[in-house]
């Protein structure tokens, strides 16, 4: 009877391991199509906040709450904390209400340090002149996210993959390893 | 009946060597060389007691300690030397295994020259030249 | 030291093999050889330690001391 207890045991903390390499893998992969995702969402808001500024003239925190919507929860936050710090501290400048949120935010999100700089040298013009200047930088930084997105497709394709794979593979291994 | 459990063994690891070949030959010859060993150390008991028997005959019989550790040792050598040998051939470096061969050979005359020597005297002194 | 070893011993040589043919589909032969050494690394320590136990009995056996 114990020596079955133990058999079970063994077993259920194999299973175990397994799940959690398993778990980890696919993290590792959604991070990967997390990315292109949310990359392809900013271009997205990037072109509405465009139209708001060029077309609407609307009031720059109400062109960002309407650019934010139809995005998800951590991306649309760059938007909305903005208008809401703009909102709230009249003294703060639009760059360094930009500047705070995306520091704020960008642990949360999948994105990496070459986005982050691409929104922040955007984030200097926003609000800062005429509605012309302001299309221009933000069709650059559309541009420059664009070719990153493609960049995070084609590493979605080669490595998403393989981390699922690897994942499990390396739970395999440690769970043979301890038999 | 421990000769079903080895050949068992032996065709186990011959079928996860052939599996394990295709993909990376390191590994098979890692199972190789320990299915070797095991096999070797599941073996060398019984070669243990008739030593124990053949220690026990000679003690009785009175023959000198030395001339059987020797031959002991020469069998040792012998068995030892084979194995390495038998198993870096499988790694395929025939040429070190001709060399652990040589080895063998050479320590098992080193060894065996005191016998050697000990048989030639005698049959020198039972010589009727020996008087001369 | 059981027979299970034989099978431990497989396993990994198996997965290392999946998952190097799975690292070098992604274009990561490097990392993939590295995988391959350090399992290599972890069979031939399983195998050392019946080697020292083969040479032990040996010793003990036919008298070399």
């Amino acid at each position: 009877m114990i020596v079955q207890t133990s058999v079970m045991l063994k077993l259920f903390g194999a299973v175990l391991i397994i799940l959690a390499g398993t778990a980890i893998g696919f993290v590792q992969a959604a991070s990967y199509v997390n990315r292109s995702k949310q990359l392809r969402l900013l271009i997205y808001s990037l072109q509405r906040l465009e139209t708001e500024i060029n077309y609407g003239q609307t009031f720059l925190p109400t062109a960002l709450i309407k650019s934010s919507e139809g995005m998800e929860q951590p991306l649309s936050k760059i938007f909305t904390e903005t208008a809401q710090l703009l909102e709230d501290s009249k003294e703060l400048s639009m760059q360094e209400a930009w500047q705070q949120t995306i520091e704020n935010v960008w642990g949360h999100t999948a994105l990496r340090q070459r986005e982050k700089d691409v929104l922040l040298r955007m984030g200097t013009v926003l609000g800062m002149s005429d509605a012309e200047d302001q299309q221009k930088h933000l069709q650059l930084a559309q541009l420059q996210l664009k070719s990153e997105e493609e960049q995070a497709v084609m590493e979605q394709q080669r490595y998403a993959n393989m981390w699922r794979s690897l994942g499990t593979l390396g739970a395999i291994l440690i769970v043979i390893l301890m038999v | 009946m421990e000769i079903i459990q080895i050949v068992g063994i032996g065709i186990i690891a011959a079928l996860l060597v052939i599996i394990v070949r295709e993909q990376k030959p390191q590994f098979a010859f890692l199972i190789t060389l320990f299915t070797g060993v095991f096999l070797f150390l599941l073996v060398i008991g019984k070669i243990g007691a008739v030593i124990e028997v053949i220690n026990e005959l000679a003690n009785r019989s009175g023959i000198p300690d030395v001339y059987l550790k020797t031959i002991l040792k020469i069998i040792g050598i012998a068995y030892v030397a084979e194995f390495g040998a038998q198993m870096v051939r499988d790694a395929g470096q025939e040429s070190i295994a001709s060399k652990i061969e040589f080895a063998g050979k050479i320590f098992i005359l080193v060894l065996a020259i005191p016998i050697i020597n000990v048989i030639i005297e005698t049959l020198l002194s039972l010589l009727p030249l020996g008087s001369s | 030291m059981e027979i299970t070893a034989i099978f431990q011993i497989a396993g990994v040589g198996i997965i290392i093999a999946i998952m190097h043919t799975v690292l070098k589909q992604m274009g990561k032969e490097d990392i993939a050889h590295w995988i391959t050494l350090l399992g290599f690394v972890i069979g031939i320590f399983m195998v050392i330690d019946v080697i020292a136990q083969l040479f032990q009995e040996i010793k003990s056996i036919f008298l070399f001391q």
